[in-house]
């Protein structure tokens, strides 16, 4: 999944020892959107309607040990009572006060949903690459 | 036995355990990159392994299927 440029940078200014990194608020959150963000923007997510229920979904326990500069989902992610709605990507968000936004990116292949349904994407899906 | 559709403006899919195809509610699974798998939640619940996520959200259901499972899963449960 891509990073966010602010996370990005973010980053870069702690490794170049021009800030102390501004630390990740757990959990990771995963949010599921309508429409794709892009590195500076976030994507849409999804609204709730006709009593769907959906929320975020904690991503922190379903992500693996990172080593070799990767980390890959080593659980499956599932969100449930959806509302209708085409999916197109995901997004990482961790649990500050406000929220920042930390990797996007789209679903290789979109999943209309209907309201009720449940969607759940496999272990192994999500990959956090720093290369 | 012809299925009664809930209609609206819900998709018709099949569902991969018993190949009925319908508008009822579905667990969609991602099953690679590019391909989605769909079932009923009744049929996911009673598959092998079954599926923890279907069994949990059809509980309480009585077998309720269609529009009325669909009312059992919009409907907050009741608290105390």
């Amino acid at each position: 999944m891509p990073i966010d440029q602010a996370e990005a940078t973010n980053q870069l200014k702690a490794e170049t020892g021009k800030a102390v990194y501004v630390a990740t608020v757990t959990p990771l959150r995963g949010r599921l959107t309508t429409t794709n963000g892009t590195a500076t923007a976030a994507g849409t997510e999804v609204a709730n309607s006709g009593g769907s229920t959906y929320a975020s979904q904690d991503a922190s326990a379903a992500l693996g040990t990172p080593a070799a500069g990767s980390v890959t989902t080593t659980g499956a992610l599932t969100w449930s009572n959806l509302p209708g709605a085409t999916i197109v990507g995901i997004e990482l968000w961790d649990s500050a006060g406000t929220p920042v936004r930390k990797r996007f990116g789209p679903l290789t292949a979109s999943k209309t949903v209907a309201l009720g349904d449940s969607l759940t994407i496999a272990a192994g899906a999500l990959v956090l690459t720093q290369a | 036995m012809s299925t009664v559709l809930i209609g609206g403006d819900r998709p018709l899919r099949g569902c991969l355990a018993c190949g009925q195809a319908d508008d009822h509610p579905r667990h969609s699974v991602q099953v690679d990159p590019e391909h989605w798998a769909d079932f009923h939640l009744d049929c996911h619940a009673a598959s092998a392994p079954p599926c923890p996520e279907c069994a949990a959200r059809i509980a309480g259901a009585d077998g309720a299927t269609g529009a009325d499972l669909l009312q059992h899963l919009l409907t907050p449960p009741k608290k105390g």
